[in-house]
């Protein structure tokens, strides 16, 4: 199953990274947050786990076309569908996001207008991408909310931001970039500002849209253990580089003592250890 | 000094590991300049002030003549020459020497207003916005009476009422100065209080005394002097307005609002009388702004702790 | 009686908004006690009404015996301690760490600053290259380490920690988590410590308690949750959780 499944992958290549590398200037000289990152990502669920100053975000914010605009973005390859991001206009780059890509932030609160209610956005989201009509997008609109497994949609339709739980604006939110029917999604921290039993709800939405609309997820944490139970496969990226690439379900043996660590050291419910595993950083992961 | 003193002696400055307070202090306080040295309106601004210091301190030995001690026979209302580079007053007195005495008089009243002001602002705002309640209530609802005139005329009333001369002017302008720096403060003190650095001093047991002045002036003083930099122009030209309308300095004392009082009578025909003291006023002024708008670049604690 | 903390009945109120509602809760002298729940649970808002940051409706706190009216004392100050969540917003931006641990020391009148300051930075694995070192010059790891530093050089009993691990690297959580205990087993101090990660309640605390609305829902001990004996449908859902995603096929 899992030849076939990988056959599948390879057919159907949606993003192809090659040597990724994204560079900030500052006032003490230049600083490569990402170095030299390469993937390709299929239509499955992609992790790519890190600490903070990895460079996770700066790999997800690149793709998308978000990078700061003093920054400079380099790539052997960075072509979404063989389309070449770095080649395409700034225009076209807009038209692909949303579109065709998109992207659900950590904190719903900062992404969405908190002057608009949420339906307004989701229609006015759908509206700019597709021509459809206004009756046409509130009804689509609707039944995305519905998809998210919001309660009572027609009642979240006509509320503000400020008017909805983390967990709810999330929902929202993830319904926002959905409506416009996107073939690849990338999802930066998306429930680490939620509760557990949240988290794992709008991890269910996340999962089922995209084994139903067959979607490719690139899923950014810092939690390598919720992007193994969630993932079919995880990238551990180290001070701006890739040091291993494995299949979730093979995560246990894993080989970058750096992965190892990341595991071992977190606390388990049933596995008294004291003191805690710590990572003993050696300078050679990051050469 | 070689390069690799000039070096090793900024690595010193710039040092992550600091052995010392007086290092870390001064660490601080050179990457501050370094930002603000980097700004070139912002060093032609510290430039003319410095200019001022030098000429307010050099007065004597700067002007060629003496600023109210004129020749009434001889040299009524010259043209700008070799001789008198600005030029003569209506009583012969030279316009260059005033002009340079007059520095004096201009930064007297801006230290004086600032030295006043602002310490009440900080002070008012710190302690209104810290303790809440009715004593912010009371002290805001004060500085809005202050606010509710505008500058002019509330100085021009106190004036008034304490009669003319420098220094009631510059009492009246530094009363009418205070309020805008307390709603700074206190705008400030707001955004710290609830922080959880200053519920941590709160955790220690130290009185809101010690934590208002040890713990949230210091972060309120950088967007203060910022504040009373810009409005160093505002005062000089308060206190100009107030000498061109008689209630500030008095004669013979060259303050430059005043000069520019007497000069209007012949700002026609005899335009350096009024022009020299007006131009004086303008470069000091731009220089204040340059050089507050370069502190709000260097001191700005908002743009990144750096 | 060897009660560290007891609360009885607490209710703390905002804006008519209860968000504690009549709590009761035990913690021995040299216990780590733990406090789990999601957020608007009121476990933060219960260590702040100790550490007197909230204000208390009605119900008593104990420390150490001695009831608390509603103003703090110094004498408290010096028994009770907290480290707090966020290490970029509990240091000052413009103090040296030198000048953070000096406070504490000043406000208490203590002769023997330099030795104390020393070696609180020694217990907690900074050496003096960090002493005078602005906040901003610090990783987060490091930061909550001088805050820890802070909360100990008044020598306090009893430690109030409000999620002091969870703005932090998974590696670095541990180093921290190894620190506290290391800490506490050597000063055998009282720990009250507030996270909502289970994993971590139970790697750290002898007993919790879980809340969910301003109430508390069952106090157990960390071995009956870790052997799945908790009575209540909302702890074992939380436990469920914990353990990450499950694909429901």
């Amino acid at each position: 199953m899992s030849g076939d499944r990988n056959k599948q992958r390879s057919m159907s290549t949606l993003l192809d990274v090659d040597d990724l590398r994204v560079t900030f200037p500052t006032r003490t000289g230049l600083i490569e947050a990402v170095r030299g990152v390469s993937f390709s990502l299929g239509r499955e669920r992609l992790g790519i786990v890190g600490e903070s100053g990895s460079g996770k975000s700066q790999t997800g914010r690149a793709i998308m076309g978000l990078t700061p605009p003093q920054a400079e973005v380099t790539a052997g390859k960075l072509a979404f569908d063989g389309i070449d991001l770095l080649a395409a206009s700034p225009r076209d780059r807009r038209s692909l996001r949303g579109k065709r890509i998109a992207m659900i932030l950590q904190d719903p609160k900062y992404s969405l207008d908190p002057v608009m209610s949420i339906g307004r956005q989701i229609v006015e989201t759908l509206r700019t991408h597709e021509k459809v009509g206004k009756a046409e997008a509130r009804d689509r609109a609707l039944a995305m909310l519905e998809a998210v497994q919001i309660r009572d949609p027609t009642r979240v339709f006509g509320l503000h931001p400020h008017e909805v739980s983390g967990g709810m604006g999330q929902r929202a939110m993830i319904a926002m970039m959905l409506i416009a029917g996107p073939e690849m999604m990338i999802a930066d921290e998306p429930t680490s500002a939620l509760d557990v039993t949240v988290q794992l709800d709008v991890l269910n939405i996340l999962d089922k849209l995209v084994s139903e609309r067959g979607m490719g997820l690139i899923f950014i944490s810092h939690d390598l253990r919720l992007v193994s139970s969630f993932c079919d496969r995880v990238i551990v990226m180290y001070a701006g580089k890739v040091v291993e690439q494995i299949k979730a379900s093979e995560l246990r043996d894993a080989q970058h003592p750096y992965t190892r660590g990341l595991l071992n050291c977190m606390p388990r419910i049933g596995f008294e250890r004291h003191p805690l595993p710590v990572l003993d950083r050696k300078p050679e992961w990051a050469a | 000094m070689s390069a690799e003193a000039i070096q090793s002696r900024r690595d010193w400055l710039l040092s992550e590991r600091p052995a010392s307070r007086m290092q870390a202090r001064l660490g601080r306080t050179y990457v501050a300049w370094r930002r603000f040295s980097a700004n070139r309106l912002a060093f032609l601004g510290l430039l003319i002030i410095i200019a001022l210091l030098v000429v307010a301190a050099l007065a004597d030995v700067l002007a060629p003549y003496s600023p109210t001690v004129g020749d009434l026979k001889g040299s009524r209302l010259l043209a700008p020459s070799a001789a008198h580079w600005f030029g003569t007053d209506d009583l012969g007195r030279d316009i260059l020497s005033r002009v340079i005495f007059g520095s004096r008089w201009t930064l007297y009243v801006v230290i004086l207003v600032a030295i006043i002001a602002a310490p009440i602002g900080l002070l008012v705002g710190t302690v209104a916005g810290y303790a809440g309640g009715w004593v912010d209530a009371i002290l805001m609802r004060i500085t809005d009476i202050f606010l509710a005139f505008p500058k002019l005329i509330l100085a021009l009333a106190f004036v008034a009422a304490l009669g003319p001369g420098i220094e009631n002017a510059v009492l009246a302008i530094a009363i009418t100065s205070w309020p805008p720096y307390a709603r700074i403060a206190r705008a400030e003190t707001l955004t710290v209080r609830n922080s959880d650095y200053i519920k941590a001093v709160q955790l220690m047991g130290a009185s809101p005394f010690r934590i208002v002045l040890r713990h949230i002036m210091p972060l309120c003083i950088s967007s203060l002097i910022i504040r009373v930099t810009l409005d160093m122009a505002g005062i000089i030209l308060t206190a100009a307005g107030l000498g061109f309308l008689g209630l500030g300095a008095q004669p013979p004392l060259p303050e430059w609002g005043a000069m520019i009082a007497s000069g209007r009578r012949f700002v026609l025909d005899q335009w350096w009388v009024a022009g020299a003291p007006g131009f004086a006023i303008l470069i000091v002024s731009l220089g204040f702004n340059l050089l507050g708008d370069g502190l709000r670049d260097a001191l700005d604690p908002r743009s990144g702790d750096q | 009686m060897n009660a560290a903390l007891s609360i009885d009945g607490l209710e703390v109120v905002f804006d008519r908004f209860r968000a504690l509602k009549g709590v009761s809760l035990e913690v021995k002298s040299g216990e780590s006690f733990g406090l789990v729940g999601e957020s608007g649970s009121g476990k933060s808002t219960l260590l702040r009404a100790i550490a007197g940051l909230a204000p208390a409706a009605s119900g008593t706190i104990a420390v150490n015996g001695k009831s608390l009216g509603a103003r703090r004392d110094k004498a408290f100050y010096r028994e009770v301690q907290m480290v707090f969540q966020d290490p970029y917003g509990s240091l000052h931006p413009r103090q040296t760490v030198d000048r953070l641990l000096q406070e504490p020391l000043a406000i208490h009148g203590f002769a023997d600053g330099e030795k104390r300051i020393q070696r609180a930075l020694d217990e907690v694995g900074l050496g003096t290259g960090f002493r005078f070192r602005y906040s901003h010059q610090l990783s987060g790891g490091q930061r909550q380490r001088v805050a820890i530093a802070r909360a100990l050089i008044l020598e306090p009993s009893i430690l109030l920690l409000d999620e002091p691990t969870s703005a932090l690297d998974a590696s670095v959580q541990a180093e921290v988590l190894n620190l506290l205990e290391e800490i506490r087993r050597r000063r055998k101090l009282t720990f009250l410590m507030v996270s909502h990660d289970l994993a971590i309640i139970t790697h750290m605390c002898e007993r919790l308690m879980v809340m969910q609305n301003g109430e508390a829902v069952e106090n157990l001990t960390a071995a009956q949750l870790v052997g799945h004996r908790a009575t209540k449908d909302y702890t074992r859902n939380l436990l469920r959780a914990s353990d990450g995603f499950v694909r429901t096929a």
